[in-house]
């Protein structure tokens, strides 16, 4: 069984380039074929492998993948009930997402480059969930990295999805080098880098603490840059340049969860290592500003982006507060309804060509299922039973207000009520009301394209239904609280919020663009809200003025100054040897012979004298 | 015993200093020539008739004629004499060091060996053999080196 | 007639003083006939000494000899060549003239 796994991993990583190759030879399309076979059959081992886990079973194997001097690189895979469910989410998901691909991108006009990169990058992340080790976690991290890059820079010919690519993967690659630290301190003081095995050490407080948060904060640094929290997260909006399958994959329900995940991972290694409450405020933070920012923007897509940072934020508040199942299980109830919405905007964007919510208006008349399978989503999100979001939601709510910070637990619960906000604001304007240019264009979307999207409508249905079992799975004894009295307020506010959003976006009793430019208040308010508070521009300001002019200057002037200076020192040292040496070439035979002569019988000399 | 051999010695050196310093070459020749011949009454007197055999043959026949003709070639010109303090310096040098060497080594003698004929024949064959032939390949090749040289060289003038 | 009771050291005063000699006419500035026969004086005197000391360790010694001589005139058959032809193409006699080994 084991090997079924490695197979799951290793062949859509390996296959995607064979897949690219043989559909340039043949036709394009064969690699949706391909891709659809691939990661079908991954989606079929993860299922099976998510069964054989909730009958009882372990899968564990490892080699040694090499050793040099007294290091020994394991390699191999661990998969306990967190991993299995994990895992079976990224392979089903993956697939249905290829599906889905085949409509969106039938314009494309080299469609196999898409399918390669997506069949590599699902490869890797089943890779990660499935490894047992730091090391191969990292490599898997560094090959989601890259497939993000590649397919946000899909459209290369477009700067802005160029730019944006780049951004992403530096900015990720910058976090990166956190995580690689903190591993790093972690072999070197714990021996060993297995997952299992650290948590074990963890337990039984064999690590320093010292070391041991310094290690867990580091790796917290390469989680926040992967999974968009402040301040690493402009790159996130940036990235929805990319095809919105890709937004959907990647950027919700699969590689932003890996800094989830990882933490998830080693929770009792972080649970020891007392961050958790970093964990927890940065989360907190996160979703703060993603909320606000959601309520203010206009493209759909960077909505939808806004809303997954938030909802990775509250997977971090309910690791910090200190229940692995809440921010696991969040993850994946998360993975499905943002998804099924980021499909569902899919279907708008590829069928009105409009990216701006503001300029659609009445598609509901258009595109009815897609209408409902938004609908769905947003009810999801915004956490209505039975879909999954409900029960994630409350209980990471719970949570923060048992982990007993006020100021974390208030802004989780703007974040909470506000979410409705913006999904009914989206949702109500784009589909309620008449039918306008843009809205007449449209049709509705294939069946293709459509099936994904019911598949994960059900599918967030069902991991509300049975969250119980699911809880189960992934964390042994888990007990589900249920709080009456938190759940009635939250959803008293929800239900204004919901009235608010109604009003203004439904019945359209003001024009809100309008409001904003003539009040001063609600401009700057809004200014702040639509650029996430300025971090993006911090960050860049950061970059030009200290990376680029300063440290960028500092080492031109020392590859100038110091390196050159040596380089040509030697250059210099040597022709000036040279110079004073030649005096010796006379070219007189005689003279050769002699300092020949002369140099044999004082080597005699010395001979005599050494020995 | 002792002045037979200081007569030699003082013939060696005589003829020796005459083929450097005599400015008419066919005198250097004939000075070069004696000296040769000298030498192999060394080699006799040392027990290797064998020895002093080949010496004769090989240089006083050989080498000794190729000078001739390379004077003759030449021509036998009268030379300049230019002196050099630095040349006579080093070469004492080299004969005290070598001096010094040779006594530290020369002074204690076991008694001769009586090497025969057949026992040089059967040490040649049994050690040697392998290494004289590519050596007389060698020979070979030097010689028609030489003779390549020559030829090439000295039909361009013509 | 065979001076086997001498003692070996005048043998090898022989072969240095032809070293002596040799070395003195290879870097006073004669011509290159002379320091081509000046070389054949050292390789004489190596010889001698050589095979004095053939006396004292036995047969290796002569054959070395024998191969010493042999090369020697292999040697300066191509040495006198070289001579030949600088002196008719080049009409150079005098080692001063070969001076294109210089910086």
């Amino acid at each position: 069984m084991e090997w079924l796994i490695y197979l799951s991993v290793f062949l859509p990583i390996f296959g995607a380039p064979l897949i690219w190759l043989i559909s340039e030879y043949t036709d394009k399309w064969n690699s949706w074929y391909l891709s659809l076979a691939v990661t079908g059959l991954s989606a079929v081992i993860s299922l099976a492998v998510l069964l054989g886990v909730a009958t009882g079973h372990r899968y564990e194997h490892s080699f040694t993948w090499f050793s040099f001097g007294g290091i020994e690189v394991p390699f191999g895979i661990y998969v306990d009930g967190l991993a299995a469910v994990v895992y079976a989410m990224a392979a089903v998901l993956g697939f249905l997402i290829v599906m889905y691909s085949r409509g969106y991108m039938e314009n494309d006009e080299s469609p196999h480059r898409f399918f390669m990169k997506v069949t590599f990058f699902i490869g890797s992340m089943l890779g990660l969930t499935v490894s047992n080790n730091l090391i191969g976690m990292f490599i898997f991290w560094e090959f989601m990295g890259l497939a993000s890059y590649l397919l946000i820079a899909y459209w290369y010919y477009k700067d802005s999805a160029a730019d944006a690519g780049l951004k992403a993967f530096l900015m990720t690659k910058f976090a990166d080098a956190f995580l690689l630290a903190g591993i790093i301190l972690l072999w070197w003081y714990a021996g060993t880098i297995n997952v299992a095995e650290i948590n074990h050490l963890a337990e039984a407080k064999a690590i320093p603490l010292f070391v041991a948060a310094t290690a867990a904060l580091l790796m917290f640094g390469g989680a926040v840059g992967k999974s968009a929290q402040f301040p690493l997260f402009p790159w996130l909006l940036d990235a929805m340049e990319g095809p919105t399958p890709v937004s959907a994959l990647i950027h919700a329900a699969t590689m932003v969860n890996a800094g989830v995940f990882l933490v998830g991972r080693l929770f009792d290694f972080f649970q020891y290592s007392q961050v958790l409450y970093i964990i927890m405020s940065i989360g907190a933070l996160s979703a703060f500003i993603a909320v606000l920012g959601a309520m203010v923007h206009r493209e759909i897509k960077k909505i939808i982006a806004f809303s997954t940072m938030e909802n990775l934020g509250l997977m971090f508040v309910g690791l910090g507060a200190g229940s692995l199942g809440a921010g696991i299980f969040h993850l994946v109830s998360h993975a499905t309804f943002k998804a099924l919405m980021f499909l569902a905007a899919g279907n708008v964007i590829h069928f009105t060509h409009e990216k701006d919510a503001f300029k659609i208006r009445g598609l509901m008349k258009v595109m009815p299922i897609t209408a409902i399978l938004f609908l769905i989503a947003v009810l999801s999100l915004s956490g209505i039973p039975p879909f999954s979001g409900y029960f994630s939601k409350e209980w990471i709510l719970h949570e923060a207000k048992e982990a007993g910070d006020p100021i974390v637990f208030a802004l989780v619960l703007t974040a909470a009520v506000l979410t409705i906000y913006y999904g009914f604001r989206l949702w109500f304007q784009i589909f309620t009301g008449e039918p306008n240019e843009v809205a007449k264009r449209a049709r509705e979307a294939y069946p293709v394209m459509l099936i994904p999207q019911f598949v994960l409508a059900v599918l967030t249905l069902l991991v509300g239904i049975f969250h119980k079992p699911i809880v189960e799975l992934i964390v042994e004894h888990a007990h589900i609280p249920h709080d009456w009295a938190l759940t009635i307020v939250v959803f008293s506010l929800m239900a204004l919020a919901f009235i608010l959003a109604w009003l203004l976006y439904y019945k359209r009793v003001i024009n809100t663009e309008e409001l904003v430019k003539k009040d001063p208040i609600l401009a700057v308010l809004n200014k702040t809200f639509y650029n996430a508070f300025f971090v993006d521009h911090i960050i860049r300001w950061l970059a030009k003025n200290f990376v680029v002019n300063f440290l960028a200057w500092l080492f031109h002037w020392i590859d100038r100054n110091v390196y050159d200076y040596i380089v040509n020192g030697v250059a210099k040292t040597a022709l000036w040897t040279w110079e004073k040496v030649r005096v010796i070439q006379t070219g007189d035979l005689i003279h050769y012979l002699t300092i020949f002569v002369s140099g044999a019988v004082i080597l005699y000399y010395l001979y005599l004298v050494i020995l | 015993m002792l002045l037979y051999f200081l007569i030699l010695f003082a013939v060696v050196v005589a003829t020796a200093i005459a083929a450097i310093e005599l400015t008419n070459l066919i005198w250097v020749l004939v000075a070069f020539a004696t000296l040769l011949t000298e030498i192999a009454l060394f080699y006799f007197s040392l027990g290797f008739p064998l020895l002093g055999a080949f010496q004769l043959a090989v240089y006083a026949g050989g080498v000794a004629i190729l000078v001739l003709f390379a004077i003759l070639t030449i021509g036998e010109r009268e030379e300049e004499r230019r002196e050099s303090k630095l040349a006579a310096g080093v070469a004492l040098a080299v004969f005290i060091t070598a001096l010094i060497a040779s006594l530290w080594m020369g002074l204690t003698t076991k008694p001769y060996l009586d090497i025969s004929l057949e026992e040089i024949g059967k040490v040649f064959i049994e050690k040697y053999a392998l290494l004289v032939i590519p050596l007389g390949f060698t020979a070979i090749g030097i010689i028609y080196g030489a003779y390549y040289l020559l030829s090439k060289k000295l039909e361009k003038e013509e | 007639m065979k001076f086997t009771h001498e003692p070996m050291f005048w043998f090898l005063l022989v072969a240095v003083s032809l070293l002596g000699i040799g070395i003195y006419g290879l870097l006073s500035r004669k011509s290159i006939l002379k320091m081509i026969i000046s070389i054949e004086i050292i390789v004489n005197g190596a010889n001698v000494g050589l095979a004095a000391f053939a006396t004292q360790h036995g047969a290796d010694g002569i054959i070395l000899t024998f191969f010493a001589i042999a090369l020697a005139a292999l040697e300066v058959a191509v040495g006198l060549s070289l001579l030949i032809i600088l002196a008719r193409k080049y009409g150079i006699t005098f080692p001063e003239k070969l001076n294109n080994l210089r910086w």
